[in-house]
């Protein structure tokens, strides 16, 4: 019992080593743990399919580098559904980076689906302003962005942007986000009523549950495992890739709860010796 | 040619950055000063590009409209904060927009709140599904109890508030817990990202 009591000890480093080790083995050999897609994700995948035809799909990139390992899987799997169902969509963010990595996700995939700018997509770039500029853009977007973010054309010269009147030609709003900017579009969809769903990083999850639960939200993925789960629905480019990703999370799970149980048995003999003298 | 380049800077960045977990080095700290610098250089152009250009810049020297200038000077008052004299200049603009974020927040706290709020109530039946039953007397339970923690003006050393407000600390402690599952999950897949692209992109020892 006694190395219970030095695991207490153990450097960190050797903690970061044995993790990095275990999070690797996934990634070199097929590794098959149980894996499920749960019904958040799959409220969105229905909102995409049943998607009218006359309204347009707003993806709201509101992420960054910062988060990339969890939003980039999540907006690639969701322009993906898209571009495959044939849904036209308009990218924005609040985030500066978000609107530019999107594109570059976007430009990849339109060539795979024979997709063109400015017909099935279109990209509006940074936008700053907060709830008030989106409530100016529910009310007549053409006013709000003068122009898009790739080729600094008016929105009048792209056949999808022409779709955009206001909210009312807006069927669904994705917000991608790595952060708490949920709170605007559910505003906006509390005073238009427009199906929201949000695709967050993990850490946010627990705050978006109630939003589930008062229909506010229509569907949500969480991290990187919500973008397995759409990759999984979709039978997207990338599901064997997040699929292994997921493998290789579960792992580290693993080892942290056995970490936790281990030190904590540990931390108990250490008192009850002590307490004996 | 450029992509592999492009593609070992990261991995060197990458490194440079996770060199941190060993100890504190000059390394990190370039990497670091690097990254700060990039995402400040990203962010003013992407201003410029996509806000400041199209919506005050061409306006403004373009189309003739210029009155946009006012925008400018009413903008720039701001830096009078900096003045003891003239701070109550800086003061006139931060009081407009305080007023104007004052008057949004009620709207987003009505629009945020109110239908959680209504989506509290829950009828408390078993028919026609058991399941929805039992879920919705849990969630209600959850709910009295969490509130009564926070119900700091009536002494909680009595039963039966004693027990229920312990009982929330419980499940207060049990959402924490959930968040901070959620974190380490978070954290772990930026990590599962880099190593994926350093095993993957750079090294070329896996594929997919």
């Amino acid at each position: 019992m006694e190395w219970l009591i030095q695991l207490r000890q153990i450097k960190r480093q050797w903690i970061y080593l044995s993790l990095a080790v275990l999070v690797s083995i996934p990634l070199f050999f097929k590794i098959r743990l149980p894996f499920f897609v749960g019904p958040q994700a799959k409220g969105l995948y229905e909102a995409v399919k049943d998607l009218p035809e006359d309204k347009v799909v707003l993806l709201a990139m509101d992420w960054g580098a910062a988060t990339k390992g969890e939003s980039m899987w999540q907006a690639q799997a969701i322009i993906e559904h898209l571009f495959k169902e044939k849904k036209p969509f308009v990218i924005l963010g609040y985030d500066i980076q978000g609107p530019q990595l999107s594109e570059e996700l976007a430009e990849k995939l339109a060539k795979k689906y024979g997709r063109n700018y400015g017909e099935d997509w279109f990209n509006v770039g940074f936008i700053t302003g907060g709830l008030p500029l989106l409530l100016r853009m529910a009310k007549n977007f053409q006013a709000t962005f003068k122009q898009d973010s790739v080729k600094r054309k008016p929105l009048s010269t792209f056949p999808v942007a022409r779709r955009i009147k206001d909210i009312n030609d807006i069927g669904l709003i994705i917000d991608i986000t790595g952060s708490g900017t949920y709170g605007d579009w559910i505003t906006i969809q509390t005073t238009y009523k427009v199906p929201l769903a949000v695709a967050c990083t993990a850490v946010i999850t627990p705050d978006l549950y109630p939003f589930l639960d008062s229909k506010q939200l229509i569907g949500m993925l969480s991290g990187l495992k919500g973008a397995a789960e759409y990759e999984a629905l979709i039978k997207g480019s990338h599901r064997k890739t997040t699929l292994k990703m997921m493998m290789s999370q579960s792992m580290a799970h693993l080892l942290i709860i056995i970490l936790i149980v281990l030190a904590n048995i540990g931390l108990y003999i250490e008192r009850r010796r002590r307490r004996s003298g | 040619m450029v992509e592999v380049i492009v593609t070992w800077l990261a991995a060197l960045a990458t490194l440079g950055i996770y060199s941190i977990l060993y100890k504190e080095n000059p390394i990190y700290r370039f990497f670091e000063h690097l990254f700060i610098g990039l995402g400040l250089g990203w962010t003013i152009f992407e201003v410029w590009k996509d806000v400041l250009q199209p919506k005050w810049w061409t306006p403004m020297v373009v189309e003739g409209k210029w009155y946009w200038i006012f925008a400018f000077i009413i903008g720039s008052l701001y830096y009078f904060i900096f003045s003891p004299r003239f701070a109550w200049m800086a003061r006139l603009v931060i009081s407009t927009l305080m007023g104007l974020s004052a008057g949004l927040v009620f709207k987003v706290t009505a629009a945020i709140y109110i239908p959680q709020i209504e989506a509290s109530f829950r009828p408390i039946t078993f028919h026609p599904s058991i399941a929805r039953g039992i879920n919705n007397l849990l969630s209600t339970i959850i709910l009295l109890c969490v509130i009564l923690y926070f119900l700091f003006t009536v002494s909680h050393e009595k039963q039966p508030l004693a027990g229920a407000s312990k009982l929330g600390r419980w499940f207060i402690m049990l959402g924490l817990g959930a968040m901070f599952g959620s974190t380490v999950m978070a954290r772990l897949s930026l990590f599962i990202d880099r190593l994926t692209f350093l095993l993957h992109d750079w090294l070329k020892v896996i594929k997919f």
